[in-house]
């Protein structure tokens, strides 16, 4: 069986001649928790997006589940990408309400309308947004933004999920909530990689840590610690 | 499975058009404005159409009967031409039929009546089915056996071909230009909603949704656009000439019948629906394809 993630010798250099990543070789396996974690502008939310073809490498491949992710047709990308949730930085919520943006993503995935009904609410009620099912995200906070696009991706049950700094807007309390379940995900199956700078989740959970630097992979190791010579933002 | 994408086609729609109200009032009105202009255009050939159809049921052709020919041998020449596929209608015209209407015409004649004979001969009057067919009857007419002579309005029913030419190439090219920049203005509008749309677009491709399943309901919506317009156009055409035609209705102008505006509606219901559809299938192309620039 592959590697749910798989990387091989992958570069990406942006057209203004930045380079994101270089030479980077990662395999994740079904299951598992990882996190990807590096300083800004070190590749995190590059390598995600190569994952889910909002980026194409300049060199090497790129693996989802087998899939040869550059290579997919449009029809392709569609279902990879109902097969990969994100959990993105600034969020990407439609201009809808919060139940009418989880049950779109649920509608897209098609899942029957019956299922969506029970499921919206749900997620909804996982992350304590169930009161505000009717506010469009212009009127919620960051972190409800934050936590509605993490409903938003928990209730269609990818078997795969990218988050790119989940709890970056979010107190103490939610961010270990919104981990936990993201655990609980893990737990059922899922795969998870989180791209965090926050060291007290990453060493709180004590899971596989891997660690970028100028675009290359400088540390992997499991059950890892944020590792002090990498700093913050 | 089937069930469930129109089902969920039809809900976007009908959520966009209830959320989107600003996009929806412009791209209505501009259908509505273009249609208008294109229906007021197809309204004025139906309605010349008309009237060189009335024009062409006054041309008639006349045949007059040599004076030595029997009533009864002229109304029997009358059988073959009834056959003839040109002629709409063919009359007998007794010499004392003609008499009293030049009477009814022209009275000073009545008052000579003593003083001079009937000079008129037996005659048919027919009337040709299109103006073109005026000349070739009058052709076959004049070698009918009996046939003295043949009058015609020669010029007017080949003026009346020309006119009637004319007028559909003309009609024909500029509703074609008309309905090329109905397209384009529609295309551009249509773009111009989906712009502000862009980012929305996007992110529904990112959530998983394929290009069918985000454009579906964009084209209802604009197929519905388009219908909403042309129901707004036909508000204005169809009762400004059911106006009009009562107006005319005794002129020497008559108006397409109302009948004929039924069958309008339709075709300007069909335009509208084509014009959405092909503007939205022309501007959802682009953002379906390219990224938005997420940072502006």
């Amino acid at each position: 069986m592959p590697a749910c993630i798989e990387l091989k010798n992958v570069s990406v250099v942006y057209p203004n001649g930045v380079a994101a990543l270089s030479g980077v070789n990662l395999a994740i396996d079904h299951g598992e928790f990882a996190f990807l974690v590096g300083a800004t502008g070190h590749g995190k939310s590059t390598l995600l997006k190569l994952l889910y073809r909002e980026e194409l490498p300049t060199e090497g491949q790129v693996f989802v589940s087998g899939w040869d992710v550059p290579r997919l047709s449009p029809s392709r990308v569609a279902r990879l990408r109902r097969r990969v949730g994100v959990i993105f930085q600034d969020f990407r919520l439609l201009p809808r309400t919060a139940w009418e943006n989880v049950a779109f993503a649920l509608h897209a995935t098609g899942t029957p309308y019956r299922d969506v009904r029970r499921r919206v609410p749900e997620a909804l009620t996982d992350v304590g947004l169930l009161d505000k099912a009717d506010d469009f995200p212009s009127s919620l906070s960051s972190g409800e933004q934050q936590s509605l696009a993490v409903a938003r991706v928990l209730a269609v049950r990818p078997p795969l999920i990218l988050a790119d700094e989940p709890t970056g807007n979010l107190d103490p309390a939610s961010s270990q909530h919104v981990m936990s379940l993201l655990a609980d995900a893990s737990a059922k199956g899922a795969t998870v990689l989180a791209a965090t700078h926050d060291p007290a989740i990453v060493n709180a959970m004590r899971r596989r840590v891997v660690a970028l630097r100028s675009g290359r992979i400088f540390l992997d190791t499991p059950k890892g610690r944020y590792p002090d010579d990498l700093g913050r933002d | 499975m089937i069930w469930d994408a129109i089902d969920f086609v039809c809900r976007e729609a009908a959520l966009q058009l209830r959320r989107e109200r600003l996009i929806a009032i412009s791209t209505v009105s501009t259908v509505a404005v273009l249609l208008v202009v294109l229906g007021s255009i197809a309204l004025f050939v139906m309605d010349l159409r008309a009237w060189t159809g009335w024009m062409t049921g006054q041309l008639e052709v006349w045949g007059f009967f040599q004076s030595d020919v029997p009533r009864a041998d002229a109304t029997n020449a009358l059988e073959p031409i009834a056959d003839w596929p040109e002629i709409q209608d063919v009359k007998f015209v007794t010499k004392e039929e003609a008499w009293q209407r030049q009477k009814q015409d022209f009275p000073s004649i009545a008052k000579l009546e003593d003083a001079i004979d009937n000079p008129l001969p037996d005659a048919v009057r027919i009337k040709v089915r299109e103006p073109q067919y005026t000349a070739a009857v009058a052709d076959k007419l004049a070698r009918v056996s009996g046939i003295d002579a043949v009058r015609w309005g020669g010029g007017l029913a080949q003026q009346l071909v020309k006119f009637k030419r004319i007028v559909n190439w003309v009609a024909l090219v500029v509703s074609l230009l008309v309905l090329v920049a109905a397209v384009f203005i529609v295309h551009n509008t249509i773009r111009l909603a989906l712009h502000s749309r862009w980012r929305e677009i996007y992110i529904m491709q990112l959530v998983g949704a394929t290009r069918t399943t985000v454009a579906g309901p964009f084209l209802l919506e604009g197929t519905l656009h388009g219908i909403l317009g042309a129901a707004l156009a036909c508000c204005v055409l169809v009762p400004a000439h059911m106006y009009l035609r009562d107006l005319a209705e005794h002129s020497f102008f008559p108006l397409a019948p109302d009948r004929a505006l039924l069958f309008f509606a339709l075709h300007l219901l069909l335009a509208g629906a084509l014009l959405g559809l092909t503007g939205s299938i022309f501007s959802i192309r682009r953002y379906l394809r390219q990224k938005p620039d997420w940072h502006r």
